[in-house]
């Protein structure tokens, strides 16, 4: 009994014993790597270098910075309907953004995070010790990195004007010592690096790797930082560059032939990264894809819509309604890039009433729910309108007028109140390039902003240039200051 | 039930009995009030009596024969020679004793089968001499002795009585006996109530004294506490008990939180919404945490549950609920324990016959309440306004014709029908998808056992449905418990608890719809298709402007099917060996199996004919959890002399494996098939596997000196797979005493029977948050280029290997007092506790490339009151009332938070933002407060703050840092969702077999976000109105309340800004329960032959007075554990008023 009683216990805290390994407490995620095990190998980094373009996807989303910033502070549109229990849009359109602006709160922590990711791969590719496929690979990767930072950098400058610049991965302790660099120092940085990615980029790719950034990308967004800084000099030079590659043409289908057709083609789903794309935003239909939002969320805000040409009915999400300022603007015989650009509305299938609410069809794809049209970010023919900005040569706005059969500038049939080639420019940059997020950058760009929206009794000053910074990042780290908006 | 005790107004006669029968009196009260069936089924046994000129003890003999008791007393008692006449068929026996032995002045206590039959007059008339048993005997031999208590006091009125023999006498005042004896080795059974009964054989000696120990089961209520329980008499810590047979004998408690409202200080229950079936949140002593969660620990059995669901178990297998709310009686877990434990323990066979119990419950049930909404006339004269005004305000004519024409936008003009509302439908949508709801629950329970073994077995089965149409639900649980004493040193035992149980969920906007759907729809209208401005004759127009029903028809989503089916399993398998008196080893192992599985069908027609047709899609999710705990415990109780020692060693080994998968096809051709398979395509299927593990050794220390002093200390060392490699570890201490002072001599008292003083002091922690939260992880991204679809590789967090455990320390004192007999006894309690390094969202700047950084920073303070008070009113022996009140209040206050302490504000999307600041109480709501309306322009331009777009009827909002600007700087805290004070009381009153109780229960100064009011005055989608917005501005001549802005379709001001405006009182009280019952009489059960009748009616939730437009100031939108949801109502699924009628058969 007494031994009976013995072993029964032994043997229990042996038992319990059994199962108290201290090494049982390392545990590590089974559905997910970490930190610690990736950057390993090349296609490892080419991986983490891949999501930097979509992080441009992110910055250049619909509601992301650009677009705020670009369309729907302009002229070209603003919010008929839409839903949501704040103002924050109808704030932005209305010129009284305040600091707590949630889109544009959101929109700053993408730029941070997509900048963060940048430099995170830079980090890990000048310190990875892997040895590449082919030598100029690595230098390739960096560039391309640098490059979409750089791109960020340019917007987020130009929207937020001063902003804290960081070019590497910043810890939280290092974090509250990045405060506001000046705007000239940001553009002295982002020109350095464009010049450098400039030249480790190659002019094209092929196969699966094309939609990445290419040296011409890199020049045209070079020639627009120096633009912006008034350097026509220098802007020009890249400008020339780029068409003097002959890589690209406004024979965006390649039939030879330069026509409206070619308009027509950019803004088709099957039609990406054609011979007049410099940089796409690259997407792909169907479910569990990439997806493109864009057509839904700027169209209108009602149940009973539906896309033309098809009977089913959704609500868009109302941002970005074309003004009717903008569609005036289009000439009688520009129907092609109007009927592209403005859609007048919809009949209610049920009432049979037609509704006068007009959209942008520049996204359209008839697989709506799950769309795969590549969005423009620089074309052709914005380079070959900066082009006759910087050289003062109308032959070159002529050419993308000439495309949609529309008269040159100077030419008979030209309209008479567009009277000076920068009239004619900003006129066409307008018909051209709207819904692709330049309208507002360009208008400030050129100084023209506060007179041109005032002239449309939009309620813009020169301080509304630059949205505030965000409350909340203010909040954070106080010694951030705030832009003056009022 | 004190009238077992004491013929009531003798009480005060008997005042020269000592302390220790007054308290043993008392403490017996306890005992009977906690077991209530024992002492009174006895005396409602029925006795049929028909004797004539019998000696008293004869006829007990008769008594007991017929009633099983079994009656104790002292020849000295009863007396000799007395002859009793009586004759009576079924009465019951408590009568028959009262014409028995009252004349002879002799009273009676009862516990378990015992009467105990005591001679006032002999007892308190000085000493009274022994007097043997049998004179007529021969005697050999006299026996004298004492018995005396642990203390050595002498205890008067023990029996003693010789084993086989009905010879016996029992002890005088001081505790001496003397008895003849004429066996030559009797064996003597020394027996007193409380005590436990010793038997001795009495050899050659004449002189016996005796010690008889505390029966410390009968006298004192013992609760639980975290591995293992404790004479609540001995408690230093703040816990909280709930005995469920008192709670649940009377209504339908599905789920097991419902039991505990308003019953324990410090404890605030709330339903998060009225869906059968869904876990109630509960909260004890204030939120302690920011991120992780601030839900207790269940603990089932000794079972640390991994996840917080109160709804695993059939309420009818539960004996008690015991909620550790100070942290040095939840230290003991440690790690977990910083939200409060709650300890569930089931019930177990006791020994003797199998017992079977059969509870069936019926109930109908109704919505709480409804929302006031605007009526159709109201709604069009609102929609009237908005559109003026909106015209008015965008330069319109006032007195342009009401035609597209002249005002262009249809927003600016309205439905001709509005301008004769008397003509409109009038459609009240609360009613369309509000039902009554029956519901049953039906639970069967087998019980018994002998000397070594006991077991229950129970089945249960609940059948609601719910009050939303198309909600219902199904549980079915089986629960199985055994131990056995398989050797005297050897005892082995297992319990299993299956519960599952199915939900079909109505879609979760369908009463938001209901309340803001405008009544000016009919159900269906053209073509049987969904109300709406298409199907409405001259609405069509308005099609895009009036709420439509693919926005907001109640009956929108009615085809979808969502579901949801759990399965919970737990229990143990435990050995328990003494290995030396006192000294006990126990290991357990614990399992818990959880599996969900939802599905959620969205249908492709919803009623709106086929342009309206949907993709359809059809969600599939299973969850698992396994978890196991290995428990081993040692533990060793010794009393020597004054000294008390319980010490408890142990460890566990906790292991936790959860797996989730979600799978989703989209594209159905048809609603037919509610299958994955019948989908088109593969939209999703996604998996998630976290494991955790615990590995914790802990230890406790419980001494008490002489009974009255008492000492406990706790220590706990915990670790933890979640945690960071450089904080893996982590030790939890406590300590607390006690001290009983009313056992002291200078305070003995008539008035005042206990006082006992406690202090406590420790620490707990809480780990409630995801797994793996320290490691950085690189996340998944997509992009494509040309037709191909590529991975890509992104940091998802940062690695912060420091990552640790939040700390509560807290410090209570305490005291119970009970006064007058315990008839009014008081428990209060003050706390302060302290939690440090919280795990917080720390906001960093952005240009690390996050918004925030999870560490562990930040403290937050909670303090607070708790008082509850019990009194008897009224203790007659038919008539019983006794009163429970408990009150308490907790204040808490964020102490630091990150990096400069800069506030967090949350933006969750539904437009309140919250915030977090120090000094304030967490998650507080935070905007613009509004002031009311600006009654004319006068009031506008005298306004420095005025915002550009005010206009007469606007809303006013105040200028917080008085700079004469109103903007963001102006956001200020509008309210919180921590009440002032929460309070309950229940009353319990019985007459005679019939007992009545209620409890009302309330919660003050809470605040509540009503997205209902925010919503519903955003005109753009054509919402309807709540109904306070008929007393809106509409023109100066018609100013309203003055509170309530003018309506405009044009919102450019703040009115879709976060403000004060969207904030109502949450503050109500209820009858939260009210029960009749009628227990049937032995008599009538013996013709049944039954062991136990019961019949009752309950209502629940009938009566509740409340300030706010809301159905359930209660209730909110978000899971039960989510803390930061509390308060912010979007109209979810509401609370329902219940009637029930039932009966609980023992057989």
């Amino acid at each position: 009994m007494k031994t009976n009683r013995s072993y029964s216990l032994y043997f229990l805290i042996l038992l319990s014993l059994v199962s108290c390994n201290q090494d049982q407490l390392d545990l590590y995620p089974e559905t997910k790597l970490t930190q610690g095990n990736f950057y390993n190998n090349e296609s490892q980094l080419v991986q983490a270098v891949d999501d930097v373009y979509r992080q441009l996807n992110r910055v250049y989303d619909a509601r992301g910075i650009v677009d705020l910033y670009g369309e729907l502070y302009s002229d070209n549109t603003y919010i008929e309907f839409t839903g949501g229990s704040t103002t924050f849009e109808e704030d932005i359109i209305g010129y009284r953004i305040q600091t707590n602006n949630g889109r544009i709160q959101t929109a700053w922590e993408t730029c941070y995070n997509a900048l963060f990711i940048c430099n995170n791969i830079i980090e890990q590719l000048q310190k990875t010790e892997v040895t590449f496929s082919k030598p100029e690979m690595k230098n390739r990767l960096v560039a391309e990195a640098t490059f979409v930072r750089s791109l960020i950098l340019f917007n987020m400058v130009r929207v937020w004007g001063d902003i804290p610049m960081p070019l590497k991965v910043v810890t939280a302790g290092e974090s509250y010592d990045y405060i506001r660099e000046s705007e000239a120092i940001i553009y002295q940085q982002i020109i350095k690096d464009l010049t450098e990615s400039k030249k480790n980029l190659p002019a094209f790719y092929t196969g699966s790797d094309i939609g990445r950034a290419t040296k011409h990308a890199a020049a045209a967004v070079l020639a627009k930082v120096y633009l912006t800084q008034g350097d026509k000099a220098n802007a020009g030079k890249e400008l020339k560059e780029i068409i003097d590659s002959n890589l690209y043409s406004l024979d965006a289908n390649r039939d030879g032939k330069v026509n409206k057709d070619d308009y027509v083609f950019l803004f088709q789903p099957a039609t990406k990264n054609s011979k007049s794309s410099i940089l796409e935003l690259q997407f792909l239909a169907g479910q569990n894809a990439v997806n493109s939002t864009y057509q839904q969320i700027y169209t209108p805000y009602h149940w009973a819509f539906h896309l033309p040409g098809i009977n089913e009915t959704f609500r868009g999400e109302g941002m970005n309604t074309p003004t009717a300022d903008l569609i005036n603007e289009f000439e009688k015989a520009d129907s092609t890039r109007k009927n592209i650009t403005v859609y007048p509305g919809y009949v209610n299938l049920e009432t049979k009433q037609f509704i006068n609410y007009p959209f942008t069809m520049k996204f359209f794809d008839p697989n709506w729910r799950y769309a795969g049209q590549n969005v423009e970010i620089i074309r052709y023919a914005d380079i070959l309108l900066l082009y006759s900005e910087v050289t003062g040569d109308p032959t070159y706005l002529n050419q993308v007028r000439a495309r949609v059969g529309l008269p040159g500038y100077g030419e008979p049939g030209y309209p008479t109140q567009y009277s000076t080639l920068a009239r004619a420019i900003e006129h066409e940059r307008r018909m051209e390039l709207s819904f692709e997020f330049h309208r507002f950058f360009d208008l400030v760009r050129t100084g023209r902003a506060v007179e041109v929206l005032k002239s449309k009794g939009l309620a813009i000053t020169d301080k509304k240039l630059h949205f505030p910074i965000p409350q909340n990042a203010i909040d954070v780290n106080p010694k951030l200051t705030q832009n003056d908006y009022n | 039930m004190r009238k077992n005790i004491q013929i009531p107004n003798r009480v005060w006669l008997t005042l020269k009995i000592s302390l220790q029968q007054m308290a043993l009196g008392i403490l017996l009260c306890g005992f009977c009030f906690a077991h209530k069936s024992s002492g009174q089924d006895i005396l409602y046994k029925t006795i049929s009596l028909d004797v004539e000129n019998a000696e008293l003890k004869e006829v007990l003999t008769l008594i007991e024969k017929q009633a099983d008791v079994h009656f104790l007393y002292s020849s000295s008692a009863i007396g000799n020679g007395h002859k009793v006449t009586m004759k009576v068929s079924n009465k019951k026996l408590e009568w028959v004793l009262d014409e028995l032995v009252r004349p002879l002045s002799i009273t009676y206590v009862v516990s378990e089968n015992r009467i105990l039959l005591k001679n006032q007059k002999k007892e308190t008339g000085g000493l009274s001499a022994p007097v043997d048993v049998d004179m007529a005997k021969t005697v050999d031999r006299i026996l004298t002795g004492k018995v005396s208590g642990e203390e050595g006091e002498g205890l008067p009125g023990v029996s003693i009585l010789v084993k086989g023999t009905q010879k016996g006498t029992t002890t005088d005042q001081d505790g001496n006996y003397r008895l003849s004896l004429d066996d030559d080795q009797p064996v003597l059974v020394f027996s007193f109530v409380g005590y436990l009964a010793r038997e001795i054989p009495v050899g050659n000696q004449t002189t016996l004294n005796v010690t008889l120990a505390t029966d410390t089961k009968a006298l004192s209520e013992v609760v639980v506490v975290g591995y293992g329980t404790q004479k609540k008499s001995d408690v230093t810590g703040a816990v909280g008990s709930v005995k469920m047979d008192q709670e649940i004998n009377s209504r339908p408690v599905v789920e097991i939180g419902q039991a505990l409202y308003g019953k324990i200080p410090g404890v605030q229950v709330l339903a998060s919404n009225g869906r059968p079936g869904t876990s109630s949140s509960i909260q004890i002593r204030g939120i302690n945490s920011v991120s992780a969660s601030s839900s207790p620990l269940i603990v089932v059995d000794g079972m640390p549950l991994p996840t917080y669901d109160m709804n695993i178990l059939n309420s009818t297998d539960v004996e008690s609920i015991e909620i550790l709310k100070d942290a040095s009686s939840a230290a003991i877990y440690g790690s977990r324990g910083a939200n409060g434990v709650i300890l569930i323990t089931t019930k177990s066979g006791k020994e003797g016959k199998t017992k079977f119990n059969l509870n069936y419950t019926y109930g109908a049930q109704k919505v709480i309440d409804k929302i006031d909404v605007m009526n159709s006339a109201q709604y069009a004269q609102a929609s009237i306004d908005a559109a003026q005004n909106g015209w008015i305000e965008s330069g319109g004519d006032p007195n342009a014709p009401n035609t597209i024409a002249a005002r262009k936008q249809y927003k600016y003009t309205w439905p001709t029908q509005f301008e004769t509302p008397g003509q409109l439908i009038d459609t009240d949508w609360q009613d369309v998808i509000f039902q009554a709801a029956p519901m049953q629950k039906i639970d069967l329970n087998a019980s018994g056992g002998n000397a070594k073994t006991n077991f229950t077995l129970s089945g249960g089965y609940v059948n609601q449905q719910g009050v939303v149409i198309s909600s219902a639900y199904q549980k079915y649980t089986f629960s199985v418990k055994a131990v056995t004493k398989v050797r005297d040193w050897l005892e082995v035992g297992g319990t299993l608890s299956l519960s599952y149980d199915k939900e079909n969920e109505p879609y979760n906007r369908i009463v938001e719809w209901a309340v803001q759907y405008p009544s000016v729809f009919p159900v269906f209208g053209t073509n049987g298709y969904l109300g709406g401005p298409a199907t409405t004759p001259g609405f069509e127009k308005y099609d895009a402007i009036l709420f439509r029903p693919k926005n907001g028809h109640p009956l929108y989503r009615i085809n979808d099917d969502i579901q949801h089916k759990r399965f919970n399993s737990l229990g143990n398998v435990h050995t328990a060996i003494d290995i030396l008196p006192g000294l006990r080893f126990r290991t357990a192992l614990n399992f818990y199996y959880r599996r969900v599985d939802d599905s959620d069908y969205f249908a492709v027609d919803p009623n709106m004919g086929p342009t309206y047709y949907n993709e359809g899609s059809m969600t599939v999710g299973q969850d698992r959890i396994l978890n196991y705990t290995s428990q081993n415990l040692l533990t060793y109780d010794k009393s020597f002399g004054n000294h008390t020692l319980s010490v408890l060693g142990g460890m566990e080994y906790n292991n936790n494996d959860f797996y989730s998968t979600t799978q989703q096809r989209r594209g159905y051709d048809n609603d037919l098939i509610h299958a994955l398979s019948a989908g088109r395509t593969v939209f999703q299927a996604t998996d998630e596997i976290n494991k955790s593990v615990l590995i914790s050794y802990f230890s406790r220390v419980n001494y008490n000196f002489k009974g009255k002093y008492l000492l406990s200390t706790s220590i706990r060392r915990d670790g933890s797979s979640r945690f960071g490699p450089n904080n893996k570890w982590g030790v939890f201490p406590s300590i607390s005493g006690g001290w009983i002072i009313s056992d002291e001599a200078f305070m003995k008292s008539r008035v005042i029977n206990n006082l006992k003083l406690r202090a406590s002091y420790g620490f707990t922690g809480n780990d409630r948050f995801a797994d793996y939260r320290w490691i950085g992880t690189m996340a998944q991204g997509r992009i494509s280029r040309g037709s191909g679809l590529s991975t890509t590789y992104y940091p998802g967090s940062i690695t912060n290997p420091d990552l640790e455990w939040e700390r509560t320390q807290q410090v209570n004192l305490g005291f119970d007092l009970g006064l007058l007999n315990n008839r009014i006894s008081l428990e209060a309690d003050y706390y302060i506790s302290k939690s440090d390094g919280l795990l917080l969202d720390v906001p960093v700047p952005t240009v690390t490339g996050f918004t925030s950084v999870f560490k562990n920073i930040g403290k937050l303070q909670n303090k607070g009151l708790e008082l509850n008070l019990t009194t008897y009113n009224l203790s007659g022996r038919r008539l019983s009332w006794s009163t429970q009140f408990n009150y308490s209040h907790n204040r808490n206050k964020l102490l630091a938070l990150g990096v400069g302490d800069a506030p967090m504000i949350y933006q969750p999307g539904f437009g309140m933002e919250s915030i977090n600041k120090i000094g304030e109480p967490i998650f507080s709501f935070f905007g613009f407060r509004y002031l009311g309306v600006y009654m004319n322009q006068a009031e506008i331009d005298s306004d420095a703050a005025r915002y550009k777009s005010a206009t007469p009827g606007d809303g006013r909002y105040a200028d917080i840092n008085g700079d004469g600007v109103l903007n963001a700087d102006d956001r200020t805290i509008i309210g919180n969702n921590s009440p002032d004070f929460i309070w309950g009381v229940t009353n319990n009153l019985k007459y005679g077999g019939f007992d009545f109780s209620f409890l009302v229960q309330g919660v003050q100064g809470n605040d509540v976000y009503d997205n209902n009011i925010h919503r519903s005055m955003l005109y753009h989608e054509g919402r309807n109105y709540y109904g306070e917005a008929v007393n809106r501005w509409r023109s100066e001549a018609e100013p309203g309340d003055g509170y309530h802005y003018k309506l405009t379709v044009n919102l450019d001001g703040y009115e879709k800004t976060a403000s004060s405006y969207w904030i109502v009182d949450g503050s109500y009280f209820r009858l939260k329960s009210i029960t009749a019952g009628y227990t049937f009489t032995p008599a009538i059960l013996s013709k049944l032959k039954l062991q136990s009748l019961r019949v009752y009616a309950n209502g629940l939730n009938l009566l509740t007075k409340k300030n706010s437009p809301l159905f359930d100031p209660e209730n909110f939108n978000g899971g039960v554990t989510q803390a930061a949801q509390r308060g912010v109502t979007h109209s979810p699924y509401p609370t329902a008023k219940v009637l029930s009628f039932g009966i609980n058969i023992g057989f």
